[in-house]
């Protein structure tokens, strides 16, 4: 059973197991390693840990890849963390050996591309990455703007109008957005306004370093102010910061990635929004129930793990 | 022949494994020890994972975890990984007049137990 008591790395890695678990059930397959001398796989999906609390993501990236004829298995667990989570501790050396120990399982793949939702997994792993590597490491925007061609003849009308938060605090960054919008825009039906407030701070929203409460008002305000009626996020950790907004503001908060799956008919469940959006703790317990229970956890385990997870 | 602790090899005093990991070289190589509910533990320095330093390892009850990933091994279950993933190995220690001994060979499950408050 995980261990509600964070920030130890074991209860960290051991909350982001179970509420993974919880929350994608078996729908999300990963591996934690690749044999030696398994099949080379082109492309690689690398997951960090925290994204296993919104495995819708993951879920609609696959099936977008999908869609135009690449077959991206995934590797992910915190077995391939990044390192980030110890630099986010203060543990610089053990960050980069597990990033060196994540670059390691990549080459047992012989991949060509890695590619990573997280912006954080981006910058540990081009810190550190070989000069020599064999294969490439992005994010996934990146695949998204070269496959443009096979993905607008397949993207059908999205009815929204939105808002794109962004974050261009570093070149990596800075592409990722500009990536993001140049995706949204063959989306055919979507209208983007032009926003003033909806750029984060630091490389992306996060627990650490969450964007403050003003400049959060201000960018859902302006949202309002613009009749957007979707905030568009570029990052996973965005999405858990800003999602809880809906709960005032008449802006449904969604990862870019759910807007191309949208586009394409694809459609996966928000399941860490549903949790969140019910603003109880012990309602979102509730709700877990049927999950939890078949795998022996009782509600005293689960409560402080969905707390820390989806509350914070 | 060989007396019963030819294959046993001292450690130290036991007074020196009260607190944290300590680390000790043999000519049978390196070598961990933990005092986790009032047993003595000896097991590998790094995970089997990946390498990480298992001096820095978290431990709870009768379990340490890796820094790194957060494998987690039962050390009273000579080091299965919680998960299912690959275990630590793990060594026999005796105690006997205050010296703690390990053992390399794999077939001895032997785990000493503190004498100390």
């Amino acid at each position: 059973m995980a261990d509600a008591k964070a920030p130890t790395y074991t209860g960290i890695f051991n909350n982001v197991r179970t509420i993974g678990q919880l929350l994608a059930g078996d729908r999300l397959k990963w591996q934690t390693e690749l044999p030696i001398g398994a099949p080379s796989l082109p492309f690689i999906l690398h997951l960090s840990c925290f994204v296993h609390y919104t495995p819708h993501i993951p879920l609609l990236a696959q099936q977008i890849l999908e869609r135009i004829g690449i077959d991206c298995p995934i590797l992910g667990g915190p077995e391939n963390c990044c390192g980030a989570i110890h630099v986010h501790m203060g543990d610089a050396a053990l960050g980069e050996q597990a990033a060196r120990i994540g670059i390691g399982g990549f080459r047992r793949a012989r991949p060509t591309t890695i590619l990573s939702v997280c912006p954080d997994c981006d910058e540990m792993f081009s810190q550190f990455m070989p000069k020599t590597a064999p294969f490439r490491h992005s994010n996934i925007s990146e695949i998204f703007v070269e496959q443009l061609a096979k993905l607008k003849p397949i993207m059908r009308p999205v009815k929204r109008r939105v808002m794109i938060h962004t974050h261009d605090s570093n070149v990596q960054r800075q592409r990722d957005k500009a990536n993001i919008e140049t995706v949204l825009r063959a989306i055919p039906g979507l209208e983007i306004v032009e926003a003033r407030h909806a750029g984060g701070i630091g490389p992306h929203c996060q627990i650490l370093a969450p964007m403050p409460p003003p400049l959060q008002d201000a960018m859902f305000n302006e949202a309002v102010a613009l009749g957007a009626d979707t905030l568009v996020v570029p990052y996973h950790s965005c999405y858990r910061q800003h999602l809880k907004c809906e709960l005032r503001w008449p802006v449904n908060v969604q990862h870019y990635i759910s807007l191309i799956g949208e586009s394409l008919g694809l459609h996966e469940e928000e399941e860490y929004k549903k949790l969140r959006l019910l603003d109880d703790v012990d309602k979102a317990v509730e709700l877990l129930r049927p999950r939890f229970e078949p795998l022996g956890y009782t509600p005293e385990q689960v409560r402080p793990l969905v707390e820390w997870a989806v509350y914070c | 022949m060989a007396s019963a602790l030819t294959d046993w090899i001292p450690l130290g005093r036991e007074s020196d494994f009260v607190n944290g990991v300590e680390r000790r070289a043999t000519l049978a190589g390196l070598v961990l020890v933990i005092r986790l509910e009032g047993r003595f533990y000896a097991f590998d320095p790094t995970c089997p994972h990946g390498g990480g330093d298992l001096r820095r390892c978290e431990p709870e009850g009768s379990t340490i975890s890796c820094p790194l990933h957060g494998w987690t091994f039962d050390l009273s279950r000579r080091g299965h990984e919680t998960h299912g993933f690959r275990g630590l190995r793990t060594y026999a220690t005796r105690l006997r007049d205050g010296t703690l001994f390990v053992n390399f060979d794999p077939t001895i499950d032997e785990v000493a137990t503190t004498s100390l408050a």
